[in-house]
């Protein structure tokens, strides 16, 4: 009586994709944005600043440590 | 927060990022931005492949703990290298300010550990800023955070 060999499969592509650091595949613009030295959120910082010309905050929160 | 943060990368001094691993693998990014007050704006969004960023998406990647205990995180380090800073963040809708109610509110226990927090208040008057009470039901408008230890 013959033997059945079983063939062992390995899944390579999904073993390989849990070892590489998806920042790895950053494209082109990702990698130019996150490079630039121009604020990311230049509009939530305008948005702040209008924010803060309205409203005071207490001194002791200046000074608390 | 209790979820285990991801683990973040840090661009710059002020500028940093991590993969939010969810349904889908998002670049997430949080900056914090001086203003004119001296007082340093939190930012944070997705990142988009076209290299633009976006603060008002809804990800719905099924990992908004895990998100929010890493930019927790990531707060934690910038005020621990920065400590007399002053940090403000404000929701850039109004789903995603009742989110940062809630979140605050939830964990507002452990957080008043380390930081004071401000809630910013529309009045007749105009905005008024008032110590973070977890027990109102007022939605507040703007968030400031300074660490206390």
């Amino acid at each position: 009586m013959g033997t059945t060999k079983k063939k062992r499969v390995r899944n390579v592509s999904s073993n390989k994709l849990k070892t590489q650091n998806p920042m790895d595949f950053l494209t082109d613009a990702q990698k130019k944005t996150l490079a630039s030295e121009e604020p990311l959120f230049p509009e939530k910082v305008k948005r702040m600043n209008e924010i803060l010309a309205t409203i005071k905050l207490p001194d002791y929160f200046y000074s608390t440590r | 927060m209790s979820r285990s943060p991801y683990i973040y990368n840090k661009e710059s001094g002020n500028r940093y990022n991590f993969i939010s691993s969810g349904n889908r693998s998002i670049i997430k990014v949080v900056e914090f931005t001086p203003t004119s007050k001296n007082i340093y704006n939190l930012g944070f969004g997705d990142l988009l492949p076209d290299g633009e960023i976006d603060d008002t998406v809804k990800s719905n990647n099924g990992d908004i703990i895990k998100v929010f205990a890493t930019v927790i995180d990531i707060l934690q380090d910038f005020t621990k290298i920065n400590p007399s800073f002053i940090i403000a963040f404000e929701g850039s809708t109004f789903e995603r300010t009742r989110l940062y109610n809630r979140i605050i509110r939830t964990y507002y226990q452990s957080f008043r550990k380390t930081y004071f927090v401000l809630g910013a208040i529309e009045t007749e008057a105009g905005r008024e800023s008032v110590p973070f009470d977890p027990t109102t039901a007022l939605v507040y408008s703007v968030f400031f955070v300074k660490r206390i230890e």
